[in-house]
């Protein structure tokens, strides 16, 4: 069955639709608030609160083309909730190993990750969301607008400043490694 | 490495790899609780109309005489309302900033009711009944107290009540989707709050009105850093008068700190990266002091945004300067003004041994003019919900965020035992301040 129909039978009230649905969805969701969040449990957290309120509020979705812009808006207001309720504590992100295949480019990948990890954690929670929807659920900027509600100006200077600044990071030149001499002491 | 050209393109591809890891392990997890909850029918929805049932006309019990109800209705109102202006001229009430008798202490608890604590006692009644409410905040002079109710799912309605929780009335004319700080005017007679659009808004608080919304421009100011942390805070207009208000924007060169004037015209940077003596990555959590003269706020540090540290700048943008001198890694937060603005309260994480800043410590007071620095009270490991000063400035007010450790907690600066209050808050509580 298609998208749709799912989402007809669950606003319905057919939960196994729905779970179809969150198999569907969950992966980019549980994505899209760890790259928010910096933290896997919360983001677990901020995972379940929007997919409660989808099944929940899903009989009111009058348009169900607009499910999955509503669900995007969901887990950011949820994640954006639990970062103002957890009031400024600092967490930390898990990287995780990756799952893909071996290139001859690994190195110069991992080495993106890592940078692209810390570019994301120096920027504000607003700034990440900005850019998980955009870049990682695929939302046009409008769209984007329309989730967070904020104003289109809005969304385009944060992802400006957003881009700008893990450009400015992953783009940077190295710092030297100190080599490990014999005994583990550094040079 | 990536090229800058490049990067853009790349995006996408670069965080699908750092963060798409297949099915999560709790799927089963939220299924099973989804199918433990039940749907809102759709007709509570607003826009799907009401059900024709409520619609049509009663055809049982003899007709009521409303016209003669109402009117009765309107004079025990009136008389009401006659009796509250007059109990309410009878008595004194404290200055809106500096030191005042310490009230009662308004706090959510986990039905979602709004309490009101004796902190001496510790004798609590319901004063506003669950569930749905949220962030009790009492006026500065202590007469009023103002909350969110919930509208729905996913919707909040600002009440003003009296300060015992008496005569409540919504005063925004419809729901708002989202609060990010709640707070009053310094003559207690305007709501203020910021929304996630970057804008202030500003409500009559005795009756129902649309919001006057001080114009900050959103792409130009962002008009962010409110924070709801402190509620008893006055942290956006300027006291003793609240003819200024103060907010962090952008400026080409970065965020800065801005003051406006009240209606939000002439706007301007007092801290910019370009002018600043100290260079910052960020700034957060602007607060004015008691008398007005200066403002705190949080730098993040350039090298490493984790590590933020509180300053205190004069009101035109002079002499900022360090508070704290503690020279290890740590990162301050929600800095609060003593009531004699004499100190600054705030909490503090260290670096535990991997790097990150997450130790929490006990809340630290500083004197703003000697730089002395106690800790007070007991560690939270978890960090607060909320806390601040009690309103004569000799104890700080805390809950934390751990749930084993939820209760009230009453913590002395003078380095005394602290007190409890076996009462489970499920948002940040509010002091109120009492006349001498």
């Amino acid at each position: 069955m298609d998208q749709r129909g799912l989402i007809e039978r669950a606003r319905r009230g057919e939960h196994d639709a729905f779970t179809a649905l969150v198999d569907v969805h969950l992966a980019r969701l549980d994505a899209a608030a760890r790259l928010i969040l910096r933290d896997p449990e919360l983001a677990r957290d901020a995972v379940q609160e929007a997919l409660i309120r989808a099944w929940r509020d899903l009989p009111g979705l009058r348009d169900p083309d607009r499910f999955e812009a509503w669900l995007h808006r969901l887990i950011v207001n949820a994640c954006l909730d639990l970062i103002r309720h957890r009031k400024r504590r600092v967490i930390e992100v898990e990287l995780k190993p990756i799952d893909s295949p071996a290139t001859h480019d690994v190195a110069g990948r991992l080495a993106d990750r890592d940078l692209l990890d810390q570019a994301l954690t120096r920027l504000e929670p607003g700034h990440r969301a900005v850019v998980a929807l955009h870049y990682l659920l695929g939302m046009p900027l409008p769209e984007v607008a329309r989730a967070m509600g904020i104003p289109l100006g809005t969304a385009k200077s944060r992802l400006h400043y957003a881009l700008g600044a893990m450009r400015t990071t992953v783009t940077a030149e190295p710092e030297p490694v100190p080599a490990i001499v014999s005994g583990g002491q550094l040079a | 490495m990536t090229s800058p050209r490049r990067f853009e393109q790349d995006l996408p591809a670069l965080l699908a790899d750092l963060y798409l890891a297949g099915t999560p392990d709790y799927r089963d997890d939220i299924v099973q609780q989804t199918a433990r909850v039940r749907q809102r029918p759709a007709w509570t929805f607003p826009e799907r109309g009401l059900p024709m049932d409520l619609t049509r006309p009663s055809v049982f019990g003899p007709a009521v005489p409303w016209r003669q109800l109402g009117a009765l209705a309107l004079i025990a109102l009136l008389i009401a309302a006659a009796l509250a202006a007059y109990i309410g001229s009878s008595q004194r009430l404290p200055a809106p900033f500096g030191p005042a008798s310490n009230g009662l202490v308004a706090l959510v608890d986990d039905t979602g009711a709004i309490q009101q604590v004796d902190p001496v006692t510790g004798q609590a009644i319901v004063i506003v009944p669950g569930p749905g409410n949220s962030r009790p905040t009492y006026s500065p002079n202590g007469s009023r107290l103002a909350y969110l109710r919930a509208n729905g799912f996913t919707a909040f309605d600002i009440v003003v009540a009296r300060s015992d929780g008496q005569g409540p009335v919504v005063i925004t004319p419809k729901p708002l989707s989202e609060v990010v700080y709640l707070g009053w005017s310094p003559d207690s007679a305007k709501i203020v709050i910021s929304v996630a659009a970057g804008r202030i808004d500003v409500y009559d608080a005795t009756t129902a009105g649309p919001a006057r919304t001080i114009a900050v421009d959103g792409q130009r100011f962002g008009a962010t850093g409110f924070d709801n942390f402190n509620p008893s805070i006055q942290d956006v207009f300027r006291p003793p008068a609240g003819q200024q208000v103060v907010f962090i924007g952008e400026t080409a060169a970065g965020p800065a700190l801005f003051i406006a004037d009240a209606d939000g015209s002439n706007a301007r940077p007092i801290i910019d990266r370009d002018h600043s003596k100290v260079a910052y990555h960020d700034l957060d959590m602007p607060q004015w002091s008691p008398d007005g003269s200066r403002i705190a706020l949080i730098l993040g540090s350039p090298d490493d945004p984790n590590q933020r540290r509180v300053y205190v700048v004069d009101a035109d943008g002079s002499d900022l300067r360090l508070v704290s001198h503690e020279t290890r890694p740590h990162s301050d937060n929600n800095a609060a003004w003593s009531p004699d603005g004499s100190h600054i309260a705030f909490q503090r994480w260290y670096a535990d041994a991997s790097g990150g800043l997450s130790v929490t410590q006990p809340i630290t007071v500083v004197g703003v003019d000697d730089g002395t620095e106690v800790q007070v009270g007991i560690v939270n490991v978890d960090g607060y919900l909320g806390w601040s000063w009690s309103p004569d400035g000799t104890a700080i007010l805390e809950v934390a965020q751990n749930t084993d450790e939820k209760r009230l907690q009453i913590v002395p600066i003078d380095g005394s035992a602290p007190r409890f209050v076996d009462i489970n808050p499920a948002d940040a509580p509010s002091w109120q301040r009492q006349s001498d």
